[in-house]
């Protein structure tokens, strides 16, 4: 029983990584079953269209082809119509009308991809175009076609936060205000991974098992029995090992379904899997949203108010994976780091001609279009008042002694030191001599810029007072057996999509039994075994999850001290825990270790004591965690091209106590790159006419390892203290955090010329047509 | 990603090549690297009923300088060229080679293949027309040479009947006073050019240009030739002097690149101008003593 | 419509294969071979998660292509190896204990193919600079690390492959 023990804060190499280095993974597309069929959907290519006719003859005839699915075949079998995870309905297989471009609208279902491939060619669909509705200003046009008629209006809610009279009157009171509009453009996770399942029904026990890339086993399951009427305990969930999910496999997409209905009526198990351009057309997107903000001010830069105004785009169904009483999300936390008197926030959701799904992208519900909007206006402000941007913030940032704090949307901020991230980001980069610098190649006409974003998240959704999905509360689970050995099973409700729970876990849950992490087994993912949870989005794993895990720890030590007052032959108050050890508490030397007590758990368990050694946990937070950070990008910016350079990038993170540091620094990297990727690179368009754009990896632009920034990374510790380790949620803080210091960066270049605004992506002939008219290209 | 069906062959010698193409070249396409072939008949763009594979064709890679002219197999590979030291009057085939998408892409695609498949975003055929090079392109008929600045006619179209099949590119002599660049501006690293500009010059013992080559990626149609600009050039010396005369020629140029996602065509052509400026600065400066 | 049959070697094994002229070879490896771990992310050529070590009889080298954009047949011939053949008799290749010890996955989804790539680059430049790596990988897309550490997993096997005094692919390839 030597074994070192690898609990909180060590950089423990990932358990899981043993079989992803060996290309020994099981993603879901790697599951083979025998006599297994494939499905290949066909999609709309119109926006917005009614559908005169579907002929499938030709398709049905193709050899290999076992059947052809239309939604009429669904409606037959009442599953026609699918919920959403906002409790609307949207059609698995388009019936009469498409509503956005790439609906699924027929499945062939056949013995191979290829074969599939081919007969979906022959599947004959005759559309007549409508008018299709693509942006939401065009939605709330009178004389905007219904995208809807179901619903009579394309306008789906509008919601509102925060005192609008005492906001209004402090904009009154101001000595400054400052106004600006954005667009948060519509980007799309694309984890590498795509969407797909594998359906199997097996007949004699009327099981439906589906291998699905999911975040979220549980929620599914429960979903898909209300919705097929199939007895709960007859589906069975497995996420197996999923290829990154980011937000994305949240959603519950029309091809899972169809898979399902497939393997029940051929009674053969069947595959889908979504390719990369259906992937990026038609699965969940994020951001989409119009922002107005205003934010009001003294002169000497204290801030009083802020009010914003939001229409957001929703596609042509309501499915945003959101906690139902939040629509737009927790976008109340764009008060941000900050102190105000007021604050107010209105918010139009829409329907549009597009596709469903609005998810976070590797961020908590919304809380990315609220950090770059807050910390745009902070910058603007600061221009406008002649101030430097870190001083501005560092005036009205919320003191670490005044934490807990509650915003003026009524969130309790759990605890914070904003001043020392942004002092010591400003400290690593060295931001004084950055502006010296600065000021220097102004002079010679040299564009450079220094962005600044100090972000807070709201993450770990959630007390179950306020959050649900679709009625089910947020809490999370763990259960913990520990076998007669002394080793260990820990099942949880959540699911990695390469976050590292296999490790992160173990490690919490070694340092709070003192076993051996390496005799720790973490499972997560299947419906049949792991206890119910809400599944891993919004950084919500190690708020909740982890300390779920903690409090199943105490509750096994509680246990275990009353065998090892059993087997030391003293009263249980008696006994000491520390590190794997029970100890007689006067008598250091007598003792036993957990192993000992584990075996005697099952072998020598004490009177009346029942046996075994196990805990479950429904761990329910009693708030969010609030990790932040403080960001400086420095830029240069080509002025012949535009071209944009990052030049450093220092991000200082602090997600309270960390349990694995090397998978937080990994964590970060990653969520850099994807805000660096959304401010740089990423869009999904669409015109007028319902054309998508960025569909394919060669025009959804991920960024690749040569423009990708050297991160600098640091760390302060502000413990949650509310958390049962003092942790906090940390893998979408930069997501979060960086757009607005890129931007803010490139704005702060231009700042010069009276440029306050850019708008992402930072696409090199924006910036240009900037430079372009404020005479400043060069020519050389 | 499931490219419909074909007849696949494969050629073990240029005459079978010849042959079926002979036969059946309307509805042949010729696989070389497959690196621009295979992405298209994956997305069913497409279509080929014969596949002629080459790649076992004898003969067909291989880089000489032969009478003072550098001669290029068809079957070289991209990634082969990126790691050729040539002499240092034809660094721009290195230069170009490396920016080609990425090295795997590399490592299969192959120099006939670029030049031959008619993209107006590949990069290769910039650099061939900037050189001077004639492609060699052979059939049952015989043999042509084609000047690459002659060979490209629309997107996806070039001067190659359906019976033909480029085997050389051929790099005429340029003397040790020379050099190119390639300059490419992308929106990612792997990505097709927003633009591109070659550039290739002589420069004599008193500095003036004595001669030149400049071509355009993603500039239209087709890849672009501007010997408009090489005119103005030649015979002149001193940096802003070349500049200068490079910057008037380009403006009176018609150079018509598209609006897209990669940025609108005033952009385009604006940075199509930087990025000439900078070749000549780049290459001139390098020749100048 | 027109099928083939093929031999190629695949980590070390000699296989025959029947094949359809249109099968890619990513579909052989994953469908026929039943070798999953070389994966498929996009389908335009453009992620590199199917990333393979090819010889193919007209070439004395191992080349890394993107097994999406090669037809099965055109191996016929050839030697490849993938992601199952890089460890050899129980020992992990450097490249990937470069990428456990430094953290150089999470998802590990493009995690084979940009192993296959990390063991030929090191192959062709024994130590390269960190501006080399990123060059050498930008055919290769990861969405989970931002690169940072899989940059650091490179330059650990470097490190490996240079005190152990051999080259990248002398560990894989079977003679």
């Amino acid at each position: 029983m030597t074994a070192t023990i690898h609990g909180m804060g060590h950089p423990l190499k990932r358990k899981e990584d043993a079989r992803f280095i060996r290309g020994k993974g099981t993603y879901v597309d790697d599951i083979k079953l025998p006599n297994m069929l494939h499905v290949k959907l066909i999609r709309s290519p119109y926006a917005h269209a009614k559908i005169k006719r579907i002929d499938v003859e030709r398709a049905l005839k193709v050899p290999g082809v076992v059947a052809v699915i239309t939604g009429k075949d669904l409606q037959a079998a009442g599953l026609s119509m699918m919920p959403t995870l906002m409790n609307d309905r949207q059609p698995v297989l388009a019936l009469d009308k498409v509503y956005y471009p790439y609906q699924e609208v027929a499945a062939v279902v056949a013995e191979d991809r290829y074969i599939a491939e081919d007969a979906a060619e022959l599947v004959e669909v005759e559309y007549e175009p409508l008018e299709p509705v693509m942006t939401p200003q065009r939605a709330l046009e009178p004389d905007a076609p219904l995208v809807r008629p179901d619903k009579g209006t394309n306008k789906i809610f509008t919601w509102s936060a925060g005192d609008k009279d005492l906001t209004d009157r402090y904009f009154q009171e101001a000595d400054v205000i400052v106004k600006e509009n954005f667009y948060y453009h519509r980007i799309h996770v694309a984890h590498m991974e795509t969407c797909g399942c594998v359906a199997h029904y097996d007949p004699p026990t009327g099981k439906l098992t589906l291998w699905m890339t999911t975040q979220a086993p549980h929620a599914v399951r429960t979903v898909a029995s209300l919705f097929t009427k199939i007895p709960e305990h007859k589906i069975r969930i497995i996420a197996p090992d999923i290829g990154g999910g980011f937000g994305g496999k949240v959603y519950v997409y029309p091809g899972y379904v169809v898979a399902a209905f497939a393997s029940i009526m051929t009674e053969r198990p069947v595959k889908w899997i979504e390719t990369r351009t259906e992937n990026l057309s038609s699965t969940a997107f994020a951001r989409d949203a119009y922002i107005t903000a205003e934010v009001a001010a003294k002169k000497d830069g204290t801030l009083l108010a802020l009010r914003m105004s939001v229409l957001s785009d929703h596609g042509a169904f309501f499915g945003d994976a959101t906690p139902s009483k939040f629509p737009f999300g927790l976008f109340t936390i764009v008060s941000g780091c900050y102190k105000w008197k007021a604050g107010y926030v209105e918010v139009t959701g829409v329907h549009t001609n597009k596709p469903p799904g609005g998810i976070a992208y590797r961020c908590s519900f919304r809380v990315t279009e609220a950090a770059y909007v807050i910390e745009r206006m902070i910058d603007i402000l600061a221009h406008k008042l002649g101030m430097d941007p870190a001083e501005l913030r560092l005036k009205n940032f919320i003191k670490k002694e005044e934490f807990p704090y509650t915003s003026v949307f009524g969130w309790e901020y759990d605890s914070g030191d904003y001043e020392r991230a942004l002092r010591l980001a400003m400290e690593k980069i060295d931001y004084e001599q950055l502006r010296k610098e600065q000021e220097e190649k102004r002079k010679r006409g040299e564009l450079m810029g220094i962005g600044i974003s100090t972000f807070v998240e709201i993450v770990g959704a959630g007390p179950s007072k306020i959050f649900d999905i679709l009625g089910i509360k947020m809490f999370e689970s763990c259960e913990v057996r520990i076998h007669p050995t002394g080793k260990v099973i820990a099942r949880f409700g959540t699911k990695s999509q390469g976050q590292g729970h296999e490790t992160t876990f173990a490690q919490i849950l070694a340092e709070k039994l003192g076993i051996p992490e390496e005799d720790i087994t973490v499972e997560e993912g299947d419906t049949d075994t792991a206890p119910y949870g809400l599944g891993t989005y919004a950084s919500r794993s190690t708020p909740t999850a982890g300390a779920a895990a903690a409090v199943t720890a105490d509750k096994i030590i509680a246990k275990a001290k009353k065998i090892a007052a059993h087997l030391l032959e003293v009263r249980e108050e008696d006994i000491v825990f520390e590190k794997g050890r029970f100890y007689v508490k006067e008598a250091p030397e007598k003792s036993v270790t957990i192993q000992d007590v584990a075996f005697a758990a099952y072998t020598n368990p004490p009177p009346g004591l029942e046996p075994g050694l196990e805990a479950v946990t429904y761990y329910d937070p009693p708030n969010m965690t609030f990790p932040f950070g403080a960001y400086i990008c420095v830029v240069d910016i080509d002025r012949g091209t535009g071209e944009v350079k990052v030049r450093r990038f220092v991000a200082v993170d602090d997600c309270g106590n960390v349990i694995n540091p090397m998978i937080v620094e990994g964590q970060i990297h990653g969520a850099l790159t994807m805000g660096f990727g959304t401010a740089f690179l990423e869009e999904i368009r669409y015109d007028e006419q319902g054309n998508i754009y960025g569909n394919t990896f060669m025009d959804y632009l991920i960024p690749t390892a040569v423009e990708t920034p050297r991160w600098e990374t640091y760390r302060t510790v502000t413990p949650s203290p509310h958390h049962p380790l003092g942790a906090k949620g940390v893998a979408e803080s930069p997501t979060v955090g960086s757009p607005a210091a890129f931007e803010n960066a490139v704005v702060d270049a231009l700042s010069h010329l009276g440029v306050t605004k850019i708008g992402m992506p930072l696409y090199p002939w924006r910036v240009y047509s900037i430079l372009k008219e404020k005479g400043v290209v060069s020519e050389l | 990603m499931y490219p419909p069906q074909f007849e696949y062959i494969p050629a073990n010698s240029l005459d079978d090549v010849l042959k079926l193409l002979d036969e059946r070249g309307e509805e042949a396409k010729i696989l070389a690297g497959g690196q621009s072939l295979i992405p298209l008949m994956k997305l069913r763009i497409a279509r080929p009923a014969l596949v002629v594979d080459i790649n076992r064709v004898k003969g067909l890679n291989y880089m000489n300088m032969e009478d003072g002219s550098l001669k290029i197999g068809a079957l070289v590979r991209i990634a082969q060229l990126e790691r050729t030291k040539f002499p240092s009057q034809y660094d721009i085939l290195r230069a170009a080679s490396r920016q080609v998408a990425d090295p795997q892409v590399r490592n299969m695609g192959t120099v006939g293949g670029n030049a031959a498949h008619g993209d107006p975003g590949n990069d290769l055929p910039a650099v061939f027309i900037s050189l001077k090079s004639k492609y060699v392109v052979k059939s049952k008929r015989g043999t042509r040479e084609i000047p690459a600045k002659d060979f490209y006619k629309g997107p996806f179209t070039t001067e190659l009947r359906p019976d033909e099949v480029l085997v050389e590119v051929n790099v005429p002599h340029w003397d040790g006073y020379s050099g190119g660049t390639y300059l490419k501006f992308e929106r990612r690293t792997g990505d097709y050019a927003i633009a591109a500009v070659a550039v290739q010059l002589t420069v004599d013992d008193d500095n003036r240009v004595t001669r030149a080559g400049v071509a355009f990626t993603n500039a239209g149609p087709t890849p672009l030739p501007a010997e408009e600009i090489e005119e103005s050039i030649i015979d002149k010396r001193g940096l802003e002097n070349l500049l200068t005369s490079a910057k008037n020629a380009f403006d009176k140029m018609k150079v018509n690149p598209v609006s897209d996602l990669r940025g609108p065509d005033w952009y385009k052509r604006d940075v199509m101008r930087v990025l000439l400026l900078r070749g000549i600065k780049t290459v001139y400066e390098r020749l100048v003593r | 419509m027109g099928r083939h049959k093929i031999s190629v070697v695949v980590n070390g094994v000699k296989k025959e294969l029947d094949v359809e002229s249109r099968l890619l070879a990513v579909h052989m490896i994953r469908e026929l071979l039943n070798l999953t771990g070389t994966h498929i992310g996009c389908d335009t050529s453009n992620c590199g998660a199917c990333t393979i070590l090819v010889r193919f009889p007209w070439s004395e080298d191992f080349v890394t292509v993107k097994s999406c954009t090669l037809f099965a047949v055109q191996l016929d011939g050839s030697e490849i190896y993938t992601v199952e053949g890089l460890e050899r008799d129980g020992r992990l290749h450097p490249v990937q204990e470069g990428f456990w010890e430094k953290h150089g996955l999470q998802c590990g989804y493009c995690t084979p193919g940009l192993l296959m790539q990390s063991a030929w680059l090191l192959h062709q430049n024994p130590m390269p600079t960190e501006d080399e790596i990123r060059q050498m990988i930008a055919g290769n897309l990861c969405r989970c690390t931002g690169y940072v550490k899989i940059v650091e997993a490179i330059q650990y096997a470097a490190e490996k492959l240079n005190r152990m005094g051999v080259r990248s692919l002398e560990l894989v390839v079977r003679r």
